[in-house]
């Protein structure tokens, strides 16, 4: 059985990975103005992934030990976690639109970004508690 | 208004460690942590479970920094 604190480093790696490989696709499409630079499945991929990771490590970790490591702190930063990729998703979407780019393109960076910005979020408020 | 906490003292001197405590009252170590810091203010529930535990009251874990004085408005 896995610890509430092995349960958290799983998500601080796992959302981490996620932020990586939604950073990386949004920069990707913008940067060849093109929303298939990377394939286009990998962030619904990455997220599935994560899921299934996570899922797996929360049934060895048990119910005790899961619900400490998703307890009211937790909570409290994935609301503002989210705060944030729903800002950023707003940001990026409307920045896309006033610069002419819309249709795939401008829902790819919007998701990728939004995702990316909520995955790096909780993985620096998780960090935050660590020492 | 700011809230002072005595939870590490109060830990320290019931010879627990974050982890201990966590683990006693079924939270992570980031949340005992994060509230030691005074980055997280705890619910009421969670602060009453780590009082209990600590067989302390909440006012001997938690209290409401002084006020600092500030001019009265006058209303009429």
């Amino acid at each position: 059985m896995i610890s509430a604190q092995t349960l958290t480093i799983v998500r601080i790696l796992a959302f981490a990975l996620g932020g990586i490989i939604c950073a990386t696709y949004a920069l990707a499409a913008l940067a060849g103005v093109n929303p298939h630079q990377l394939p286009h499945w990998l962030p619904l991929a990455t997220a599935i992934f994560i899921f299934v990771v996570f899922f797996i490590a929360a049934l060895s970790a048990g119910k005790r030990n899961t619900n400490a490591a998703l307890d009211e702190s937790y909570q409290s930063d994935q609301k503002t976690a989210a705060g944030f990729g729903f800002w950023t998703a707003l940001g990026t979407g409307t920045a896309l639109w006033l610069l002419d780019i819309g249709g795939q393109m401008q829902l790819a960076i919007t998701l990728t970004s939004a995702s990316a910005m909520f995955f790096f979020c909780q993985v620096t408020l998780d960090l935050r508690g660590w020492k | 208004m700011s809230l002072i906490n005595h939870l590490a003292a109060h830990r320290r001197a019931a010879g627990l460690t974050q982890a201990q405590l966590a683990e006693a009252i079924g939270v992570s170590r980031k949340t005992i942590n994060t509230v030691e810091n005074r980055v997280f203010i705890p619910s009421t529930l969670l602060a009453l479970k780590l009082a209990r535990h600590l067989d302390v009251s909440l006012h001997d874990l938690f209290e409401l920094a002084p006020e600092t004085a500030t001019p009265e408005k006058d209303i009429t």
